[in-house]
């Protein structure tokens, strides 16, 4: 434990420069900038903003400056759920019931306080349990051979597809969409092209950020212009109104925080995440407890409970991210892609080889926080500001963003036109109920799940009892087919049927 | 419903398609090959989609589809596809910030803004911009065009 917090405060005094907090006070901005705009979750705020980090030479600015991007994006998504009711996540859903009649009642400052307040809290104590169990989970995970980490990514497709889709039909499809897009290119073993159909620009695959830009900008601004005619521009209020929190609003929400967070730590952490489940069993709880509040009419419990669930998932989702390798959520997934920009492949060897980065960057995760709450909550007003940017203009600059974020990125315009026709598809998928969060785990999940069941059935000469040949390896597989088949028992769908993830 | 019929018919053909194309791949079936994965993969989306275009309404589906597909107006849309091709088409020829000034400036205007004197000073600002900005600060090279901006 001792060894752990040492490790922690030299990640702090790694980062704790000048530099450094500029750069978190930038990205925390720039985060909040585009994570307020309406539909935009943190996912494709990192997706947008990714191309920015890739100059970077040393990773650690890097690091801080995305910590804050994602701290700002998290932020920004709960200040639209909460004033517009528009959730650019399902993880934001359970935040805007409540919130947004908060809002619609005058008590929108309170509400806006209570989501950050609580993200930091949340945010706290999800990072002390991650100083806690990822280095024992690190060295437990040394010992996982190919076999098992095939049994750990199905484990991960089949909890995302099957909590994230009203049906599962139409989830495996988009998982099998995304798992093909994900096989494009040359084949690292054999060196064969796959899937390219004969145009060289495809030979280095699809990149995650051309199918999170195309999947979630321009499918969303496709969406948004084909309801043009049908939808004006929502009201946008004033001033978010009201005071920030009385003593009364605290005393109401410091349990809610401490509850939330303790729900949305462990589901993060189990590799059968996302962040959907905790806030709705956050809110389910809360109304449980408190049932003589003013539920549908603006409970604060409402708003204090999901937000800090949904802060400690994400510091839960990120002990499988960074001791496995193991992305659990679109959001996780995009993190992936930042780490593999610098080269490095989270897992147990960079808990060994590079623990000092790890440590930073879980340092830097908090000082996003941190700066979150000293410069965005008093700024709240502009936030607003943004939100009375015509559609319009936003979303031809999410367009023009998107773009140049793919072009940055591979200096070829194929890749922004398959980035496009992604679009495309993205836009009849949100249209038909087909959700979006299994294609991008199948991009980025797919290659590696390939990879570690050639290496076991290469090892075993293409004998596949391979995986059934060790307990930890079938407890695996059975807890994949679980988490397959239990929410979509009939008792248990109509509690978990909540639409889904972007 | 026949709109969602005929995208699970597209999500067909690229199953088709993708699974016969992956059997050029290597030169067996062997476990460990680099065909069996993106077969699993293309045979299981047409598999799926088949069950889809056999089935494709469930209760959830048409409450969502009642929503999704109300009042769709379909030129808006597929213009900003046109649009957007013509961005990437015109971005090596014309240079980064005129391509993307023009761009702008179009959509905008194709999303419902009319106010195209402002529109055209925020389009150019953000072309010349972003240009200078990721070309000086990011070292990231965005075509200059044929008059270096």
């Amino acid at each position: 434990m001792l060894v752990f917090a040492a490790n922690l405060l030299d990640g702090f005094s790694a980062v704790l420069s000048p530099q450094n907090l500029l750069l978190a006070a930038l990205g925390v901005t720039l985060g909040t900038l585009v994570g307020v705009l309406p539909g935009i979750g943190p996912a494709l705020t990192i997706a947008l903003l990714l191309p920015i980090t890739f100059n970077f030479n040393d990773p650690v600015g890097a690091f801080i400056l995305f910590a804050g991007i994602y701290a700002g994006g998290m932020y920004g998504g709960s200040t639209t759920s909460i004033l517009l009711n528009t959730p650019g996540e399902s993880a934001s859903v359970a935040t805007a019931i409540e919130g947004f009649e908060m809002a619609k009642r005058g008590r929108g400052r309170a509400a806006l306080a209570t989501a950050a307040i609580g993200s930091f809290v949340a945010g706290t104590i999800g990072i002390l349990a991650l100083t806690l169990i990822a280095e024992p989970v690190a060295s437990l995970a040394v010992k996982f051979r190919a076999e098992d980490y095939f049994a750990l990514t199905l484990l991960a497709f089949a909890s995302v597809t099957a909590l994230t889709s009203s049906s599962l039909v139409r989830g495996f499809v988009s998982l099998s969409v995304g798992l093909l897009i994900g096989f494009v290119g040359i084949d690292q073993l054999t060196g064969q092209s796959r899937l390219t159909f004969g145009v060289d620009q495809l030979g280095n695959g699809v990149d995650i950020v051309i199918v999170a830009v195309g999947l979630f900008a321009v499918g969303e601004a496709l969406h948004m212009a084909s309801k043009l005619r049908s939808r004006p521009d929502e009201l946008v209020p004033e001033d978010p109104g009201g005071r920030w929190l009385s003593k009364k609003d605290w005393r109401r929400s410091w349990k809610p925080w401490l509850r939330g967070a303790g729900i949305g730590f462990p589901f993060g952490a189990l590799p059968a995440g996302g962040a959907e489940v905790p806030t709705f069993l956050s809110y389910a709880t809360e109304k449980k407890l408190n049932p003589d509040k003013e539920w549908g009419e603006g409970a604060i419990e409402g708003v204090a409970g999901p937000e800090a669930a949904n802060n400690a998932s994400f510091s839960g989702t990120l002990v499988p991210l960074l001791t496995l390798g193991i992305p659990t959520s679109a959001t996780a997934a995009i993190m992936l892609a930042a780490f593999q920009i610098f080269d490095l492949q989270p897992g147990p060897e960079l808990f060994e080889k590079e623990s000092e980065l790890v440590w930073t960057l879980i340092a830097s995760l908090y000082i996003g926080n941190i700066m979150l709450l000293a410069l965005n909550l008093p700024l709240i007003s502009l936030w607003v500001k943004v939100l009375k940017i015509p559609r319009a203009l936003l979303y031809s600059g999410i367009l023009v963003f998107g773009t140049l974020g793919v072009y940055s990125l591979s200096g070829s315009v194929t890749e922004v036109l398959v980035m496009y026709a992604i679009g495309v598809m993205g836009f009849f998928m949100r249209r038909y109920d087909f959700p979006i969060a299994p294609v991008i785990l199948g991009v980025i999940l797919g290659p590696l799940m390939e990879t570690q069941a050639r290496r076991a059935l290469t090892a075993s000469g293409d004998d596949f009892s391979v995986f059934f040949s060790r307990p930890l390896t079938v407890i695996l597989l059975i807890i994949a087919v679980a988490a397959f088949i239990v929410p979509h028992l009939p008792a248990l769908k109509k509690r978990l049927a909540f639409g889904e993830d972007d | 419903m026949i709109g969602a019929r005929a995208f699970g018919g597209v999500l067909l053909a690229v199953g088709v398609i993708a699974f016969v194309a992956t059997l050029n791949v290597g030169d067996g079936w062997q476990a460990s090959g680099p065909r069996l994965a993106p077969a699993v993969a293309s045979a299981l989306l047409v598999v799926l989609s088949a069950v889809f275009l056999i089935r494709p309404a469930d209760d959830e589906l048409l409450a969502h589809l009642k929503e999704s597909t109300k009042d769709t107006h379909w030129p808006t849309p597929v213009a900003l596809v046109g649009l957007l091709i013509g961005y990437a088409l015109t971005l090596d020829v014309f240079g980064y910030a005129l391509a993307t000034a023009i761009f702008y400036w179009l959509a905008a205007w194709l999303l419902g803004s009319r106010s195209p004197v402002r529109d055209f000073v925020i389009a150019v600002v953000l072309g010349v911009v972003t240009s200078y900005a990721f070309s000086e600060w990011l070292n990231v090279q965005l075509p200059n065009g044929p008059w270096g901006v």
